[in-house]
């Protein structure tokens, strides 16, 4: 197979949570067999529960295949310590992965396979907005939950027809663009150079920010726009330099965000412009994609959480210690490559799995209602009192945005550690 | 050869005959050869333009087809194209309104869509078009360019890649009917034909579609096929008219066959002119010719004029006049020597019959043999002599008719003969003994001579057979014999009565009775001489007398001899004289018969010689020979008797033998004694009349023994 459809196991396959059986697998064949009973091999005592699974549909292998594997990692560390505590409803939570690439048809297709899969009881989102926006009326019809742990088109949650089963915890564009904009006047910038990937979330970016400058009297110089996949923005650049901006706001996937980094530090310093982005491009190691570039340029980037400088420190050392542990030899923050997905999957996680206690039941209507209803919650990345109501299904807010760099080694850090 | 003035009017025919029907094949052998050819090249050229115009179009199909894989994979490698995977505002703004405003003026039909990664059609030219759910997505999404073309439809699909995988497709899909459309192909050749999994799926002709068999292999078209390599199921079928192709070539052959009339034009003209100008030289010299025949001689020539060959015949054929007349003349010369030799051979025939006569009826036996002994030829006496048949004795060897040991010998007589040329017989008749066919031996005579006939030496043996004649020889030397011995007995004692008588023993007796008496007794011994000589002949002659050869001195022996015969000379008043021009002369021989050789001789000169002269006798040595000679001065010797004298009871002059007191046996006891010597006598005349008697001798060098000499001769021959 050239690309994996999805992650039919809920773990992945690693030696340490393997037992017996799997070490003496032979043969793939056998191997698939063995993986397929792991799920009731592996919890030992309540191995004649069957699990509650919460799907992640994410890119794993596409332009940005560290945002899917970064959420899957804090849903499953989430999923490990709630099923440490004795699960759900007496039952394991299983975390089930599947691939989208960042391609709304595949996402919308790995929904419908996780409709049938049975007490699934939520579907994660990944870092592509339209892919999310492609789901949602699938699941809003199917009556699943989706939340979204990264993208963030405003109209996810704030769409015509109500949020419904959609409910996110990440970012959202129009909050976004407020505090981005913000930024951008913090820091004495007058006049906007907007650089947007054609999609639904650089359209959803270009109206929050253009709305945004409005109300606070910055004006858009100019509005770029480019394709996925396109490997040179000098020309967007260029046009936006020559509208006159004195920023740039970025909202670009990892690559072509890259290609406007690459094209600006072509520039002498003196003529550049600096970058103030959104997160889109931390859905992979952006440093590993031209470090030499983005050392020459001035690029701040939206996250809402580090670990470096978490806003509830023991929680944040307890989940950095879990990862480490699970997930290889790692000492330092700078290791985990998207934590704001580490981060979102963790709480997200958390917070189905206390809806579906609250709940009850793993019918997934109720579950919807559950998370309408959830108690206090102190999460790694705030603290949720409660996540969602019936009227806002959107667990994070304005607030909880921090602008970050890139530090010498990738990592990134918050601006004002950084400065 | 005659040549008349009417040859050129059957020269030309035969020429134009012969030449032209040859010539008219081989022209039209060389038409068909070019017309053959020129097809055959046209063809291999219109086949090879047609395979490369087919290796273009495979080429050009290739490379159209390829144009379209690289159309699809530009639109797939558009990033509004790719942004449509990942974005619907993408889809709905960028790629849709893009694919809807594709079309193919070439492929009017065509379909163009993005489908994604599961085939569902993300955008498409045609809101119709249905998803696409075949098979042949599975290696697009792989990653691989797809084209399927069948009978039915053209599928070209290549994959979208989105971050570096596929991600989904673009395809381009029209009916195959449209294929050759886009290709565009109908300038190649007269016929086209586009084949789809071998199936013609369009046919033109000249432009225009028509119902035409690719397939079918046919006479009138020239074709060729061809296969696109990268697109298999993708052929083509260029084809040309046959007819159309050589259509050109008529041309050609009309001016081919245009030439090859003016050619037998040319060459008709050019064999009239050649037989007419040929011929005139000839009719000149056929003219010339019929004057010579005319004139009846062979003086007249050939004007050597013309044409360089024609001259030379001329010239050659004077040539050939002057031998021919040189050959007239010497014929009549020949003639005449023919009649001469035909002459002289019936001459020759004549005498040849003449001698064969002669040889056949002579009474001498005639035998010739060759150089190795065989008879040749022998005469009728021959035969009759040793009685054999002609066949049984010619080609046989001669030593068949000789007694042992002459048969023998006979081989190495004739080698000796052959090898030094030494002679025993030849050229001396010799009396020898011979053999007849019974056996029988018989003295014969024979003569040989030799001769070459042929460069090969021969010899001639002339045969006489006398038997009858030794027959009568020795009846008479019998009788003789007889005679003698009877007649001396009775004088033996007639003698001693005489004697008696005549001494007085019986009483004294009257003078008269004396001289009767004396008379008597004188005749008496005369009577007793003659018997005597007979005897000494006879004895000689039948070689009962036996020679004692010792070393003698002639000229001593001469001397003693003369002393002797002094007083008888004296008696006749003659005197001898000895002359020698040597002072010794030794010979072997038998002295007492010498001396009684030299008696004889000395007598008879001083009987002949005239009174009171000297007779000469000289003993003188020439090389080997001594030669005693004995001169008187009688009245010599007869021409013609010189032989004669040497006959027995020979006188000159019978009347006057008892004048002088001889028998006529003194000579002939003296050549026979000379001849027991193996010496020689003759007389001869001398100088001043008279006879010279002379006898030779052989000087003996050496002292020996004596030794018996057969008195018949050595050797028959050789």
């Amino acid at each position: 197979m050239i690309f994996r459809l999805a992650h039919s196991a809920g773990d992945p396959p690693s030696p340490r949570t393997a037992k017996g059986g799997w070490t003496r697998c032979r043969v793939v064949a056998v191997c698939a067999l063995a993986i397929a009973f792991l799920g009731t091999g592996e919890s030992g005592a309540r191995a004649e529960e069957r699990p509650i699974h919460i799907g992640l549909d994410g890119d794993f292998s596409g332009a940005t295949p560290e945002s899917g594997l970064a959420i899957e990692r804090g849903m499953k560390l989430a999923a490990d310590e709630v099923n440490a505590a004795g699960g759900v409803l007496g039952r394991p939570v299983r975390i089930v992965s599947k691939d989208d690439r960042g391609v709304p048809a595949r996402g919308v297709d790995n929904l419908r396979d996780f409709l049938a899969i049975e007490d699934l009881v939520a579907v994660v989102g990944g870092l592509y907005s339209p892919v999310v926006l492609a789901q949602i009326p699938v699941a809003q019809e199917n009556g699943i939950v989706l939340i979204s742990a990264w993208a963030a088109a405003t109209g996810i949650t704030k769409g015509d027809a109500g949020p419904g089963y959609v409910f996110r915890l990440s970012v959202r564009d129009d909050m976004a663009g407020e505090f981005l904009v913000s930024s951008a006047k913090r820091r004495g910038f007058h006049r906007l150079g907007l650089l947007l990937w054609r999609s639904a979330w650089g359209t959803s970016n270009e109206a929050a920010m253009t709305a945004s400058a409005k109300t606070q009297g910055l004006e858009v110089a100019g509005t770029q726009w480019f394709n996925v996949g396109e490997r040179n923005l000098s020309a967007q650049v260029d046009s936006l330099m020559a509208d006159g901006a004195d920023v740039i706001m970025l909202v670009a996937g990892p690559k072509e965000g890259m290609s406007a980094v690459k094209a600006m530090a072509q520039r002498p310093p003196e003529a550049q412009l600096p970058f103030i982005s959104h997160w889109g491009i931390t859905g992979t190691d952006f440093h590993a994609l031209g470090s030499y570039a983005l050392e020459r340029v001035d690029l701040t980037v939206l996250q809402t959480f580090s670990f470096f400088d978490p806003p509830f420190p023991e929680k944040a050392r307890e989940v950095l210690a879990a990862y480490c542990a699970s997930y290889g030899a790692c000492s330092s923050p700078a290791d985990i490559v998207s934590p704001v997905g580490t981060a979102h999957g963790y709480d997200i996680v958390q917070l189905v799995a206390r809806a579906v206690e609250k709940a009850g039941t793993v019918d997934r209507s109720a579950v919807r209602s559950a998370l309408e209803r959830l108690d206090r919650y102190d999460g790694l990345v705030r603290v949720y009192d409660p996540a969602f109501t019936p009227a806002d299904h959107d667990a994070l807010s304005g607030d909880d945005y921090i602008l970050a760099r890139f530090d010498a080694e990738g990592a990134i850090v918050p601006a004002a550690l950084g400065h | 050869m005659t040549v008349s003035a009417r040859r050129p009017a059957r020269l030309l025919p035969a020429v134009l005959l012969r030449i032209l029907p040859l010539a008219a094949v081989l022209m039209l052998g060389i038409m068909y050869v070019a017309h053959y050819h020129t097809r055959t090249v046209v063809k291999a050229e219109i086949v090879q333009k047609l395979d490369r115009e087919t290796a273009l179009a495979t080429q050009e199909i290739d490379a159209k087809i390829d144009a379209l894989v690289s159309l699809l994979r530009t639109i797939a490698l558009n990033d509004v194209v790719i942004n449509a995977l990942v974005d619907e505002t993408a889809r709905v703004q960028g790629a849709q309104p893009l694919f809807h405003s594709m079309s193919f003026p070439a492929i009017p039909d065509a379909t163009v869509g993005f489908l994604d990664y599961r085939g569902r059609v993300i955008a498409s030219n045609r809101a119709e078009a249905a998803p696409e759910t075949g098979k042949w997505q599975e290696p697009v999404l792989n990653g691989r360019t797809h084209v399927r073309i069948d009978r039915h439809d053209v599928l070209i699909a290549v994959p979208v890649f989105f971050a570096g995988l596929p991600e989904g497709s673009v395809f381009l899909r029209f009916r195959t009917s449209l294929l050759s459309f886009y290709l565009g192909l109908t300038h190649y050749s007269d016929a086209f034909a586009l084949m789809i999994e071998g199936y013609p799926i369009r046919k033109v002709v000249a432009g225009q579609d028509v119902d035409w068999s690719p397939r079918q292999q046919s006479p009138d078209w020239i074709k060729s096929e061809g296969r696109s390599e990268k697109y298999p199921e993708v052929g083509l079928v260029l084809a040309s008219r046959a007819e159309d192709l050589y259509s050109p070539l008529h041309g050609l052959d009309r001016f081919l066959a245009g030439i090859a009339l003016l050619n037998f034009i040319v060459l008709t003209v050019g064999l009239v002119l050649t037989a007419i100008l040929v011929a005139r030289p000839l009719t000149r010299f056929g003219q010339e010719l019929a004057g010579i025949q005319a004139a009846d001689h062979l003086r007249r020539r050939v004007s050597p004029q013309g044409y360089k060959e024609v001259a030379s015949v001329a010239e050659k054929f004077n040539t050939m006049l002057e031998r021919l007349d040189k050959a007239v003349v010497s014929n009549d010369v020949l003639a005449s020597e023919n009649r001469q030799r035909e002459r002289a051979e019936q001459r020759i025939l004549d005498q040849k019959a003449e001698i064969d006569a002669v040889f056949d009826t002579v009474e001498d036996g005639i035998v010739t043999i060759d150089r190795r002994g065989r008879i040749r030829t022998a005469n009728p006496a021959a035969f009759r002599i040793f009685g054999y048949n002609p066949d049984e004795l010619i080609g046989r060897n001669v030593s068949m008719l000789m007694p042992e040991p002459h048969r023998s010998m006979h081989d190495l007589y004739i080698r000796k003969y052959t090898e030094t040329g030494e002679a025993g017989i030849i050229g001396i008749g010799r009396e020898l003994r011979a053999v007849r066919k019974d056996g029988s031996v018989f003295p014969m005579e024979l003569f040989i001579s030799d001769m070459m006939v042929k460069d090969q030496v021969c010899f001639v043996g002339v045969v006489r057979d006398i038997t009858e004649r030794h027959k009568v020889d020795q009846m008479k030397r019998e009788f003789i014999s007889v005679v003698s011995h009877e007649l001396r007995t009775p004088l033996t004692s007639l003698m001693g009565s005489l004697a008696l008588v005549n001494s007085g023993s019986f009483g004294s007796l009257s003078d008269k009775a004396s001289k009767l008496l004396d008379m008597a007794q004188s005749n008496a011994n005369r009577l007793i001489a003659l018997v005597n000589d007979i005897l000494d002949v006879e004895k000689l002659e039948a070689g009962r007398e036996e020679l004692r050869f010792e070393q003698v001195d002639l000229v001593e022996l001469t001397a003693g001899a003369v002393s002797e015969m002094q007083a008888y000379g004296l008696s006749h008043d003659v005197t001898f004289e000895l002359r020698s021009n040597v002072e010794k002369a030794c010979v072997r021989a038998d002295p007492h018969r010498l001396s009684q050789v030299l008696a004889n001789l000395l007598s008879n000169a001083a009987k002949f010689s005239r009174a009171q002269t000297a007779v000469i006798v000289s003993v003188e040595r020439h090389g080997q020979q001594i030669a005693v000679a004995v001169a008187d001065t009688g009245p010599g010797v007869p021409e013609g008797e010189s032989e004669k004298i040497f006959d027995k009871f020979y006188q000159a002059d019978s009347s006057d033998s008892r004048q002088k007191q001889g028998t006529g046996l003194g000579l002939p006891i003296a050549q026979a004694i000379v001849a027991a010597h193996g010496g020689s006598i003759r007389v001869t005349s001398g100088p001043s009349g008279g006879a010279v008697f002379t006898f030779e001798l052989a000087v003996a060098e050496r002292v020996e023994t004596s030794m018996p000499v057969a008195s018949e001769p050595k050797a028959a021959a050789g």
